[in-house]
């Protein structure tokens, strides 16, 4: 073995060391890093099987059959980063709004229009509490019907 | 047909608006409707500013867009029953006197959503900066072809609606492509709507703070991505 088959062989357990050891994951999850450190391993162990694979599928040489495959891959995964942070996202803005919501402050005595949402007027500054706000979605939409 | 003042709320999303948040809503009070004021994060004094004042106050934990606190208002204001809503910035930029020529469409039975524009009057045209008058028809034809709706105006914040209409509204853009998903949401939901004249000032403090040609262009990518999304 070359050198530079070592040192790849050394990167490909490492990712697969700390991804293990760091990163807590679904099991699917895990079976594809192994996979994917699997199939590597032994790409680094036998280049010409990607010599080989690269011949079938009509590419020169099987470290560019490689390198397209990783590009595809990194895409994929950029793809399914964005999508996870824009669901992450929408949940964080539905948690910040039920707080919101939750918490509102009215310094006055109600209006008509607030029938049972607000407490009685004690003077000074109010804070709602969620189970009366919770009844305010159901009587506020009979009231105004 | 007259509209109870009492039965209109209004949403005022507000992030480090300390010093023309009072000024904005004071109006807006006089004139009886109720406030609805969501403070989205603000890390100024916004929220002290309108101590005493009778309006309702909702605060984010955290900073979410001026999209993310016109929806959390709207669904307060639905759940304590409003019949109308209007969505109103805290700026100073709008003015409470233009609301009553929003609802009278909604009210007469016309109109589901009414939506400001400040090309509707020669002198409230001439009210807008001429570079910003091209950034609004680049957004007028962007919107158009994006969403099939032609206005005279494009985010426009000042706008209302019925409750039903409101019960309805499902803002997902938290920053200021929201002013234009609605307009998606206006014709998707077949929603029948107006255009009614409002003035926009352009003093100092709202041009400050108001949206860089920069900004449009963030909007832009915004809604092509949620496009490309869906």
């Amino acid at each position: 073995m070359r050198p530079i088959q070592y040192l790849l062989a050394a990167l490909v357990l490492a990712g697969m060391l700390v991804y293990f050891a760091r990163l807590r994951s679904r099991l699917a999850d895990r079976l594809i890093v192994l996979l994917l450190g699997a199939a590597g391993l032994v790409l680094v162990a036998f280049p010409e099987l990607a010599n080989r694979l690269a011949e079938f599928a009509g590419v020169w040489r099987g470290a560019d059959l490689v390198v397209y495959v990783a590009l595809l891959g990194l895409a994929w995964i950029c793809l399914v980063l964005l999508s996870r942070l824009r669901e992450l996202d929408a949940r964080l803005t539905e948690l910040a709004r039920a707080i919101a919501l939750l918490t509102p402050h009215f310094p006055h005595r109600p209006t008509q229009h607030t029938p049972e949402a607000l407490p009685q007027q004690r003077g000074g500054e109010e804070q709602l509490q969620g189970s009366q706000q919770a009844a305010a979605g159901h009587g506020g939409a009979q009231s105004a019907s | 047909m007259t509209v109870d003042p009492a039965g209109v709320f209004v949403v005022v999303p507000a992030y480090n608006e300390g010093p023309a948040v009072r000024a904005a809503v004071e109006p807006l009070l006089k004139r009886g409707y109720q406030v609805v004021v969501v403070d989205d994060g603000s890390t100024d004094a916004t929220w002290q500013a309108l101590d005493g004042l009778p309006v309702y106050r909702l605060r984010h934990p955290i900073n979410l867009g001026q999209g993310a606190a016109l929806q959390t208002g709207t669904e307060f204001a639905v759940r304590q029953g409003a019949s109308y809503v209007v969505h109103f910035d805290a700026d100073g930029q709008h003015q409470a006197d233009d609301v009553p020529g929003l609802l009278a469409p909604l009210a007469a039975g016309a109109a589901d959503v009414a939506l400001g524009s400040r090309f509707l009057r020669p002198e409230h045209a001439r009210m807008v900066p001429r570079g910003r008058r091209w950034l609004l028809r680049c957004g007028i034809l962007f919107h158009g072809l994006l969403t099939g709706l032609w206005l005279s105006d494009a985010h426009n914040g000042l706008r209302a609606m019925t409750r039903q209409a409101a019960a309805a509204l499902r803002l997902r853009e938290n920053r200021q492509a929201h002013a234009s998903e609605i307009l998606l949401w206006i014709r998707r939901g077949g929603w029948r709507w107006v255009e009614s004249p409002t003035a926009v000032r352009y003093h100092a403090y709202a041009r400050k703070k108001g949206q860089s040609a920069v900004n449009a262009l963030v909007i832009g990518i915004d809604l092509l991505w949620r496009r490309l999304w869906k």
